[in-house]
């Protein structure tokens, strides 16, 4: 595979005389929303690389995010480009169509959900996918639990069918079931907001038939959101009285009283994770393409004891110093 | 007259052991009036040293021994054992030692990222080409399983949890020469460390096993 001239450029630069090295840095421009997690998973990305890169922030948020991103490429001239959100990759996209050029630069792209899609058409991508991998959740819960478990359920829409075949491929490692409630392949087309809560109900009953152990609630808005909250998650669904691992702290909260167990990206450590791929990339020569995008790996965790117990869920209290936060009224 | 000198905090990084909260709540009264900053990555303790120089250390035993300037006061150990043997672990039936150096191989990253493939090297005898570090042990179960390296660094102690953990079976490739790694405490200036020495060396085993130790010497 032909390597892109600007990775072996780069390679060259550290490459001094017989006198002083000369060590430019590699200039990387890192495309992002503003926000705690961009923040803190640039930050992770930037302390791992070190002094070697020099990255430069800019706000995808921008108004005029297209023209000003222009004249920053023209002066910084970077060397690779770190996209943050579906913003990001929109910009960079952009950027490509304005200058065949741009092909050859390498992108990482990180902090999106269902990068695979939304990185169509940009060419020389690696990245970390931003969703939390099924392997690394129940791999987790089992270590905390007591008890064993056999299947997990999930509702996922059709454009999540990919992550949930990977899932399903990983868990039987570790002989877990993946009982997947597709809401949209019926060929019905989109799924109407109002129908959502009706068919996660319709859903739900059939999992449980199933003697489904545990739910998994995927990090997709469609299917939890402030409607489905009060129409099934809240109401319905604790009815069953099964335990839900969720993907986000708020929604494992004492007040909310709904997940047992929140798992989502460690921001910090996903920038280190991105940032050993550009090192792979601009050191020791990898193209970007052959690296993929691979599944994110480090994760925090949240247990909710209140909700455990009420489940009747036995925890391994020796290993809940495992666990960032351990909620319990008690 | 020279200013009143403040005590500079004790900087904690155990990577791989108890996450950074659960330390300070442990062993921040133990060692009070001093402040604690404990840290879950080497990187980070790194980027602290420069602003607080003299400041006591409680790290790894490798890691400090590149730390210049600092002198170890104390050495954990666990029972009578001080040292720690490493394994490479692998799920892939493939993977034989002759191809290990030329695969990719999850590492715990206790060094940072320069001094990591010296101390593998060092370790087991030969350099290992694509190291993938992690800063939680368990996300080293994470990249074994699924698929994202071909093997594993642990610490020979963490062979038997692991295997626990998984239905994946687990085998040893190669184990290494013993190494010096249990935390130790060190200092700059031993003589400004002289009472947190000594309040380090009272802890009982409940506190020091935050460390990951059970004593001192």
């Amino acid at each position: 595979m032909k390597k892109p001239a600007l990775a072996i450029l780069s390679g060259l630069i550290f490459l001094g005389g017989m006198g002083a090295p000369v060590c430019a840095a590699i200039r990387l421009l890192a495309i992002t929303p503003n926000g705690e997690a961009f923040m803190q998973a640039l930050e992770g990305l930037k302390s791992d690389l070190g002094d070697k890169y020099e990255v430069r922030r800019f706000d995808a948020a921008l108004p005029d995010a297209a023209d000003s991103l222009r004249n920053v490429v023209r002066t910084f001239t970077p060397q690779g480009l770190i996209l943050m959100d579906s913003k990001a990759i929109v910009l960079a996209k952009a950027l490509e169509k304005d200058s065949a050029a741009f092909a050859h630069i390498p992108k990482f792209v990180t902090m999106t959900l269902k990068a695979e899609g939304a990185i169509q058409g940009l060419e020389n991508v690696a990245g970390i996918k931003f969703e939390v991998p099924a392997y690394t959740i129940f791999i987790n819960l089992r270590i905390l639990s007591r008890r064993d478990f056999r299947k997990v359920g999930v509702f996922y829409r059709q454009s999540f069918s990919a992550f949930v075949e990977e899932s399903r491929k990983f868990l039987a490692k570790e002989n877990i079931d993946l009982a997947g409630e597709c809401m949209d392949c019926g060929g019905e087309g989109k799924l109407p907001p109002g129908a959502v809560s009706g068919k996660l109900r319709e859903s739900m009953e059939r999992l449980a038939s199933q003697r489904t152990d545990v739910i998994w609630m995927l990090a997709d808005n469609t299917l939890v959101n402030e409607t489905t909250l009060k129409g099934f998650w809240l109401t319905h669904f604790k009815e069953y009285g099964l335990p839900v691992v969720v993907p986000l702290p708020n929604l494992a909260s004492l007040e909310l009283n709904l997940g047992m167990f929140g798992v989502w990206p460690d921001y910090r450590q996903l920038g280190m994770q991105a940032a050993q791929q550009i090192i792979q990339v601009f050191e020791s020569g990898e193209t970007p393409g052959k690296l993929g995008l691979e599944p994110l790996v480090s994760v925090q965790t949240v247990i909710n004891l209140d909700m455990a117990q009420k489940v009747k869920w036995d925890l391994n209290k020796d290993k809940l110093y495992r666990v960032n936060s351990v909620l319990t009224r008690k | 007259m020279a200013a009143p000198r403040c005590e500079e905090p004790l900087l904690i990084c155990i990577p791989g052991g108890q996450v950074p909260g659960r330390i300070d709540s442990v062993l921040g009264s133990a060692i009070s009036p001093r402040r604690l900053i404990s840290f879950q990555r080497v990187k980070d303790l790194d980027e602290v040293i420069p602003a607080y120089p003299g400041a006591p250390v409680i790290g790894s035993s490798a890691y400090v021994r590149y730390l210049p300037g600092y002198t170890i006061l104390l050495r954990g150990k666990k029972g009578q054992i001080k040292q720690k043997k490493y394994l490479i672990i692998t799920g892939n039936r493939g993977l034989t030692l002759a191809n290990a150096a030329n695969s990719k191989i999850g590492v715990l990253d206790f060094l940072g990222r320069e001094k990591m493939p010296v101390f593998v090297k060092d370790a087991f005898g030969f350099p290992i080409a694509k190291l993938k570090r992690v800063s939680k042990k368990e996300d080293l179960q994470s990249l074994l399983g699924m698929e994202l390296v071909d093997a594993a660094i642990i610490e020979e102690s963490d062979f038997k949890e692991m295997q626990a953990e998984t239905k994946v079976k687990l085998t040893v490739l190669v184990e290494s020469k013993p190494m010096d790694s249990f935390p130790v405490f060190a200092c700059p200036d031993a003589a400004d460390c002289g009472e947190l020495r000594k309040k380090l060396s009272g802890q009982p085993k409940a506190v020091l096993e935050t460390l990951g130790i059970e004593g001192w010497e």
